[in-house]
Order: C-alpha cells, then structure tokens, then sequence
C-alpha cells in the first residue's frame, strides 16, 4: 500500500522528507504520552483502604516532571520551525537563477475549467506570439526544467494542486501569484490538475491534466501546437458514478 | 442580589459591563478601520482621488468640523448629565440629557441631510453599479480609479453609516435612562449611559482625520 | 432574592440560570441532531456513491451548514452558554448572574439566530437559492456574488432574503448572544463570588469559560465588521472583496480566520476546563500545577490571537507573513502540551475510580493528544503546502472537536447530571456510549488521515471524478470504513438522550454531593433551587484539596469547610 503519491518535482521529496520527520517527533510524543497516561492510570487505581498522594505541583521537584517534557518540546519545535523554514523557503521563493532559466505559463481558473497560455518561443509572456492552449487539452510542461507558473482567476478563488508535484496554490481574482514548479519525470499517465478550493457547484468535477513532456517535445510544441496537440489524447471528461441532477440538459 | 455574599466589588457591575462592551464595540470599529487602512496604504496616492469629483472634493471638510465640535459639546453635556445625577439634579438631568439627544439630532442631520445628499448628488453611492462619473465615459481611461472609488466609497459610507447607527443607539439609550432618571430612579446608569456616548464621540475622533482631513 | 417564577410563561421566560443553562443545553443538543444527521447523509454518499442522486450543489450545503450547526449551534451553546451558566454560579457561590434579564435576552436572540438558519436551509422554497453551499469559511467571491442585480429595492430585498445572506445574519445574531452572554460571565465572575474565594481559588472550570468569553469577544470584533461588509457585497453590491471593484478577496479570508482560530479555543478551553474539574474528583488528589495550567491557558488564549495566517498559508499571502505564521503556531503547542502534561502528572498516584464521568474525561485526554499532536503537520507551512484543504486537515480537526464537544462536554453531563436533576444517570449505560462512541471516532477519523496524504481533497461529491481517487482499492475501503464509523458515533449518541430521558425519570436519587467533590456547587442542593443556597457560602481554600494532609477522616476538603 503506498501511502504517498509519486513524487515528481524537484521539492517533493523535500517535503515528503518533511513529512516523514514530523511524523517521528509526532509519533514519539503521542505514543510516549499516551503510554505516561496509562501507566498513570493502570498503577493508580482504586485500592480497598488506600490513599492517595497530595501532589499538588507544587516547586521544582514536582513541576520537574512536565517542565523537563516541555523543554523538549519546544526544542523540538524549534527544529521542525527550522526544517519547515527551509523546505518552505525552497518551494515558495525562485532563485535568481531559476527566474533567469524558467519557461513562464500563464494558467487561469474559471468555473469550471482550467486553460493556458504558453509564452511562445522567446519565452516571455505578454509578447505577441504568445497563444492559448486548446481546451480539452492538457497543460504542457517541460521537464528538468523550471517553469514559472502564473497563476489567476476570472471569478471565484480556485486552486492549482497537482499531487505529484506536491504544488497547491490558491488562484485568487484581481491578482497574478507567480509560483514554480520544476518537474522530474516525463509523465507516462497524465497528472491530474485538481481544483481544491470550493469554487461553486461543480467543483468537484473541475479536472484537468498535465502532461510534461522531454525538452524535444516542448520545443515542438512551441513550434507547432496544433500539431501537436492532434498528437496527444484529450483530457478524460468527467465521469460520475451516478447523475447529476443540476447537469441535466446541459 | 443581596449584598453580604458580594465580597470583591472594586468596579460596580454595570460599569463593568459597559467597559467590556466598549472594548467589544471598539474592537468591531478596530476591525473596519484596520481594513481600510489596508486599502488605503494598498491603493496608496489613488484613495485622494478617489475622493473628489474632477478637482473638486466631494467630502467637505467644514461639515466634518462642524460635526466634531457638536460631538464634543454633547460629550460635555453627558457630562454636566451624569454631575447632576451624582448631585440628586433630576431636572438638571432631564434638561442636559436632552441638550445631549438634540446634539446628537443635529449631528445626524448635517450627516445624513447635508452630506450624504451632496455625495449622492455627486454621485457617489453606495450602489456601486449605479456609479456614474462626472467625466462619462472616463472609465476604461482612468487606470483603475473607477474601482478604486467604488471601494472607497463603500468604506466611507459602511463606516459613517454604522457610526450613525451608534449614534443613535446611544441617543436612544440616554433617552430611556433619562426618562427613569428623571423620576430620581436608576440615578447610576446616566454614568452608563455616559460612557457609552463617550465611545460613540472617540470613534468619531479616528473617522474625522481619516476621510475628512486625511484627503 | 427575586420572586419565584410560576406558571408556564414564567418557567419558559425564566431569569433563573439554571433553566437558562437548560435551555441552551437542549436547543445545542436538538441542533447537535441536525447537523449530525446532515453528516451521514453525505457520508453515505462518499462511501457509495451510486446509493443516491446528489448535485455539488445539495452536497456542499450539507458539508456547509453540518460545520456551521456544529460550531455555532451546537458547540458554542453547549460549552460556552449552557456550561457558563451551569456552573459559574453555582461554582463561585452567589445565587444568579449578574444581570439575569441580560441573560434571559441572550437566549432569547440566541433562538431567534436559530429561527434565520432555519429560514436559510429553506430559502428554496422562495427563490432564495437553498442552503449556503460556500464551506463554512463562507469565502468570497462565491459568497458574496449572488443575482447581481442591485438597482431595485425589490432586488436588494431578494438578496436579502437568499441563503447565505440570511445565515450570515444568524450568525451575527449568535454572535451577539454570545457576546452578551459572555460579558455577563465576566461580571459575575469578577464580581460576585463567594465571601473569601481568591482568584487562585476559583475552579479551572470557571476560568476557562471566562478566558474562552474573553477571546471571543477579542476575535469577533474584526468578523463582525467583515461580516457586515461581506452582507453588504451580497445585498447592496459595494466591492469589499470585489476586485472588479477594488476590493480583495483574501481580506475577507484574514477577518474570519482572526476570529476562526480563537473560536475553536472558545470551545476548547471550557472543555479542558470540565475535565480539570473531573480528573482531581475521580482520582482524589489535586490538580496538577494548577496555577501553570492557568498561565498555560492565559497563553494560549493570547496566541489565538497571533496564529490565524496558517489557515492560508496557500491562500496567497506573502510567503515572509507565512513563516511567522507557521513559528507563532508551532510555539501554540507549548502551553497545550503543559496543560496535557499536567492533566496526565495527575493521574500519577491517585485513587482513580473509573467512574463514567472519569472514562469520559480520561477519553478526552487520550484523544485530544491525536488532535494535538497532528496539529504539529499542519502548524508547518511547508507541509501544508501539499495538506492544505485535504481530508487530512479534516481528520485532524474532527480529532480536536469530537473529543473536546463529545468526551469533553458528554463527561460533563454526566458529572453535573446529578446535581442538575438531582438523580444519577446509568452507569452501564453512560459506558457502553463511551465506547462506542470512542470506537466510532477512531474508526471515522483515523482513515481519513490516510486519504488525505493520498491527496483526497475536501468538498468534492463524486470522487469518481478522479483516477487517483478509484485507482487503488483500499482508499476505496477507507471510505467505507470512515462513514461506518460515522454512522457508528452518530448513532451511539441516542445513547446519550435515552440514558437522560430514562435517568431523569427513574434514575437513583443523588444526594447534595455524590462525587464527595470539593467546589461550592455541591454545597447546594440537588438540583438546586431558585436562588441556589440556602445560606451563601464561604470559601476558606482552593478547588482541589483532596487526600490533604491536614484534613483527617475524609479524603476531600470542601471550599466552604472551615
């Protein structure tokens, strides 16, 4: 049973680290609590004609029995602030060279569908060849390859998650959040783009792919979109176990 | 309430609960004013022209001069209230209650009668839809500052309004106080009541300078 | 002392705070219901999805208001207005709150806030577009944009009267019955206890009410305002949290969760504040570090206030902002874990009997660490990055509630039960729900985290949708697994209301103290009558001076015995 995705971008084995280092600090504090407790319990309880002991908590010599634990506790937050800190300032920040390398893409959110433009061959956005993806088709990223992602919205909040990448990000009307990903693997199997912030009615069915692709492909790409795209599958429409009754007749 | 199982009474409950609601309440204003303070140092130089009509500002600032003073002399009027309340005054009460209540009336009518009417004439307006620009057909062109008025509008009218409203929660309250007070019952909650105008007056204090002299 | 009450009308508009405490209490319960039952409908659709027709529409409204009734209308009634009323009095020795009309008022705005949620589950019937079916964040732009016509006060009525409008006015209406409810707990508390009861000898219980009142009139301020400005969006079209028209949608997202991350300590603290009372009674020795465990709590009270960006660590804030963020919530976990510490050290040496009341609280220790201790995962900015809004926020938080409203507030019912009624409730009874519903929480919540590391996000009604979601078979089975478990707690609670309706009818009379408890409470009679004492008591010593050495022949020391 694997617990965690794949992971495919250059941080996500950060944070997977991440994860796995918090869940031993967690573990060890729950089951070192947990057995204190019961230890508490199952040596103290009830007895014909006992007495119990007046602790009041009084001093050091008592209050050293939980002030000893929570010293380690706070040493070990001051470690998880600090491998937090580092993990969070790699995937959040973009190194001046990162920006000077990376492959910018424009994506917005719209009820309830994802669409993007690509910068065209010179690389930036806002020049005049850039040009829009095709609906019904997924977003192409190059792989080892630093892609800028510009991220917006032109109504509700929605919000970018591919879980291979372990990149999530809230896409917010009126404002353009510039967040990188650098993927690692030529997907074989499209990743799934998941809208994860409620966005309306059909949020649960707003999907789509991304498809990242080697740096011969992408450059064709660029070249050639449509024939390109005539290449590749389209994305899987949604499909419900059972209807839905608002999508009758549309 | 029976007095000998009252041990620890240093401050008198009603005076108590009314300092606790004012944090309350100065914290709800705590919360406009800190939003749009956001705004204004987000939107930086176009909040100023989001105020005025061509050159002209809409916000006339003698009218919130005007209004300030009034305030304050309602506050010292309370406060004349509450000295003969402590004095055993009942008609002295009545009378400066009163003076107070129509200080506050005035206030209300030079904002909602002079005011708010000139900034509708204007075409300022809570509506933002209904929006229309002095300079028709301004909007694509001004870089912005149509939504900026829209925002800075719905601030100024949100903020004055629901300091209205306190106005005349207070007015109401100090009504009702005077009415028993006058009869020489209930002599303790003129202070009260006092106190709950006096918040209504330093509310006052941070919405002047921030729309009307702040242009 | 105020005249008796009689007839019906007088009992039902009773200043007493007792009948009071009652009433918030069997209100909190009925919505407790509610919101219970609109969880295992939904449930039942995520573990089977072909079992029944559900729109995104219809299934985002139940999540919505199953949160909002939980929170606002379960939750805080229970354990802040039913609880507060409870006990306050009772615990620092006078006969009534401070301003028993305030107090009778509070209840009263409280009921009308429930009458406009209900207008707001049924707003279809008029057009008003049903249920909110925004998550309870109630976030804009989706919660503020609704007809977009403003022109006519035809208009603005219809977008008065739609759903969300209208539950953003029952909230505020709660609100304010919270807020005036609490600022009566604050008096009395300040004001009146018993002849001699020093702060340090007032019981934890009654402090952590105060400190939960006191943070939620601290965070609610700002959310009143936001709430104000979100219903004027929604009714008048001002452009607050309309970039359209200059505003910002994550303004709206920093007022709420000002006031959202305090509000779960408005709930937590008088939880932690039961068993404080409850842990010292069963085990027959003091609280641990009593006065460690206060400035714990004053701390963590104040940090509140200082944490709410982790809620949005991806929302689109500065990154910078997010590190603080991140540091302030991680440094949360230390007066919390002093105050579990100390829970736990008191434990130690004991005469513990495993009475129902102890079980539950014992329960509540146990499972709360869950909580805690998986709050760590998502205090870390960077971890949130890939946990954000998936089912592992959701279990951690079901984690931290279950325990602290269920096994916090439950094993304060039967604690308090036989001082209320003045008869024990059933033992077997009260056990057999304690371990069913503990059972049920575990077998709910545990898969969840499990899902959510695999990516299942929240909010989503066919997960049919998503191949990640169906390509492997035991996130399949853990669904299943999580609504079983769902529907094994909901429906262990009716436990609950038999074992009340048939204790309060035939159950063994109790007498003034049958806990053999220390605080003034079980120095009136059971149940107390209007006015509570007979004579006011004094206070002479701390809560929580069992087996002293001073004292000889008994275990316990009563507050009011000299």
């Amino acid at each position: 049973m694997k617990i965690l995705p794949d992971s495919f971008s250059s941080y996500a084995a950060d944070i997977d680290g991440l994860i796995i280092e918090i869940t031993i600090f967690v573990v060890a504090w729950f089951v070192v609590s947990t057995a204190a407790l019961f230890y508490g319990i199952f040596t103290s309880l009830k007895t014909e004609g006992g007495k119990a002991k007046y602790i009041p908590g009084i001093g050091w010599e008592q209050t050293k029995w939980i002030l000893i634990p929570l010293i380690l506790v706070v040493a070990c937050d001051m470690y998880i602030d600090i491998i937090t800190t580092k993990v969070w300032t790699k995937v959040e920040f973009m190194t001046d060279d990162q920006k000077a390398k990376s492959v910018p893409v424009k994506v917005t959110g719209q009820q309830f569908e994802w669409s993007f433009q690509y910068a065209g061959a010179d690389g930036k956005l806002g020049t005049t060849d850039d040009f829009d993806g095709d609906y019904g088709k997924p977003l192409i990223l190059p792989v080892n390859k630093v892609s800028e992602l510009n991220l917006s919205s032109v109504d509700m909040l929605h919000n970018f998650f591919v879980r291979e990448f372990r990149f999530k990000q809230d896409v917010i009307p009126g404002r353009v959040i510039v967040r990188w990903v650098e993927a690692t693997q030529i997907s074989g199997k499209n990743y799934e783009l998941i809208c994860a912030e409620i966005c309306g009615s059909n949020h649960g069915s707003m999907r789509g792919e991304v498809k990242v692709v080697s740096p011969e492909d992408y450059a064709e790409f660029l070249a050639n979109p449509a024939a390109f795209y005539e290449g590749i599958a389209d994305i899987k429409p949604p499909q419900y176990t059972s209807r839905f009754p608002d999508e009758e007749g549309s | 309430m029976s007095a000998e199982n009252v041990t620890i009474e240093q401050v008198p409950k009603g005076r108590l609960a009314i300092w606790l609601l004012v944090a309350g309440e100065l914290i709800i204003f705590g919360g406009f004013i800190a939003c749009y303070l956001l705004a204004r140092f987000e939107y930086g130089g176009a909040f100023p022209a989001a105020m005025m009509d061509g050159d002209q500002p809409i916000i006339l600032w003698y009218w919130g001069a005007i209004n300030t003073t009034i305030l304050l002399a309602s506050s010292w009027s309370i406060v004349k209230a509450h000295e003969a309340a402590m004095n055993n005054e009942l008609s002295k009460i009545k009378m400066f209650s009163l003076v107070t209540i129509a200080l506050a009336a005035v206030f209300l009518f030079i904002k909602f009668y002079f005011e708010w009417s000139h900034d509708f004439h204007l075409g300022a307006s809570l509506r933002s839809f209904d929006w229309l620009p002095t300079e028709y057909g301004a909007i694509a062109a001004d870089g912005g500052l149509q939504s900026v008025k829209t925002l800075f509008w719905s601030y100024y009218f949100i903020m004055t309004g629901f300091h209205g409203l306190h106005v005349v929660i207070g007015a109401l309250a100090i009504f009702i106080v005077m009415l028993s007070a006058s009869k020489g019952k209930n002599l303790h909650r003129v202070e009260l009541a006092g106190m709950y105008w006096h918040m209504v007056d330093l509310i006052w204090i941070f919405l002047f300078p921030m729309f009307y002299l702040a242009q | 002392m105020s005249s008796h009450e009689t007839g019906l009308l007088g009992k039902i508009f009773s200043t007493d705070h007792k009948v009071i405490g009652k009433q918030y209490f069997f209100t909190g319960l009925l919505f407790a219901f509610i919101g219970g039952m609109f969880a295992v409908v939904f449930r039942i659709k995520l573990a089977w999805p072909g079992s029944m027709d559900m729109s995104g529409t219809v299934y985002n409204g139940l999540v919505t208001n199953h949160a909002m009734i939980m929170f606002f209308w379960a939750a805080m009634p229970v354990l802040l207005a039913a609880l507060g009323n409870f006990v306050i009095p009772l615990m620092i020795g006078c006969d009534d709150m401070a301003f028993p009309k305030l107090n009778m008022m509070s209840f009263w705005i409280f009921l009308v806030s429930t009458l406009v949620l209900v207008l707001s589950l049924i707003s279809g019937l008029w057009g008003g577009g049903g249920p909110t079916a925004t998550g309870w964040t109630i976030y804009p732009p989706l919660s503020a944009s609704y007809g977009g016509d403003y022109s006519t006060v035809g208009a603005v009525l219809g977008n008065l009267i739609s759903g969300p409008s209208l539950l953003i006015l029952a909230v505020a209406l709660e609100f304010a019955s919270m807020l005036m409810g609490g600022i009566n707990f604050m008096v009395t508390s300040l004001n009146m206890r018993a002849k001699g009861m020093k702060f340090m000898d007032i019981p934890i219980v009654v402090w952590f009410v105060n400190l939960a009142a006191l943070d939620f009139m601290f965070s609610v301020g700002p959310l009143i305002a936001g709430a104000v400005m979100l219903l004027f969006d929604r009714v008048f079209g001002t452009g607050f949290y309309d970039p359209a028209r200059g505003g910002d949608p994550v303004l709206f997202q920093h007022l709420f969760w000002f006031f959202g991350h305090p509000e779960v300590y408005v709930v937590l603290l008088p939880a932690l504040g039961i068993v404080a009372e409850i842990i010292p009674t069963f085990t027959r020795k003091p609280l641990f570090a009593y006065r460690l465990v206060l400035i714990s709590a004053v701390a963590s009270a104040f940090i509140a206030l200082i944490v709410w960006a982790h809620h949005q660590f991806i929302a689109g804030i500065d990154p910078r902002m997010a590190t603080f963020f991140s540091i302030t919530t991680i440094i949360i976990s230390i007066p919390f874990a002093l105050i579990m510490f100390a829970y736990i050290a008191s434990y130690f040496g004991g005469q513990i009997e495993m009475k129902t009341p102890m079980l539950w609280a014992t329960g509540f220790v146990s499972m709360f660490l869950v909580g805690g201790v998986t709050g760590i995962y998502l205090g870390s900015s960077a971890f949130d990055i890939y946990a954000h809004d998936s089912y592992f926020v959701v279990a951690h938080f079901h984690y931290t509630l279950i325990p602290v409203v269920f096994f916090g507030g439950i094993s304060g019912i039967y604690y308090w039960f036989p001082k209320f009624s003045g008869k024990f409730m059933s033992e077997g009874l009260g056990k057999l729900h304690f371990w069913l519903t503990i059972i049920g929480l575990n077998v709910f919540a545990f898969p969840l985290f499990f899902t959510g590391m695999w990516g299942q996000h929240r909010r989503i009604v066919d997960y049919q949708v998503y191949d990640f979601m169906v390509e492997q078979d035991w996130i399949l089975q853990f669904r299943v697994v999580a609504t079983i478990g769902a529907i094994i707690l909901a429906a262990s609670q009716l436990l609950l209301f038999i074992n009340i309706f048939k204790s309060a009818v035939s159950g063994e009379p109790a007498g003034k103290n049958p806990w053999k408890s220390n605080t003034l409470e079980w120095v009136a009679d059971s149940p107390p009558p209007h006015g509570n004492f007979e004579t006011y008591p004094t206070c002479y010593r701390g809560p929580y001076e069992y087996s002293h050495p001073d004292r000889s022949g008994s275990d316990y020391w009563p507050q009011n015995e000299q």
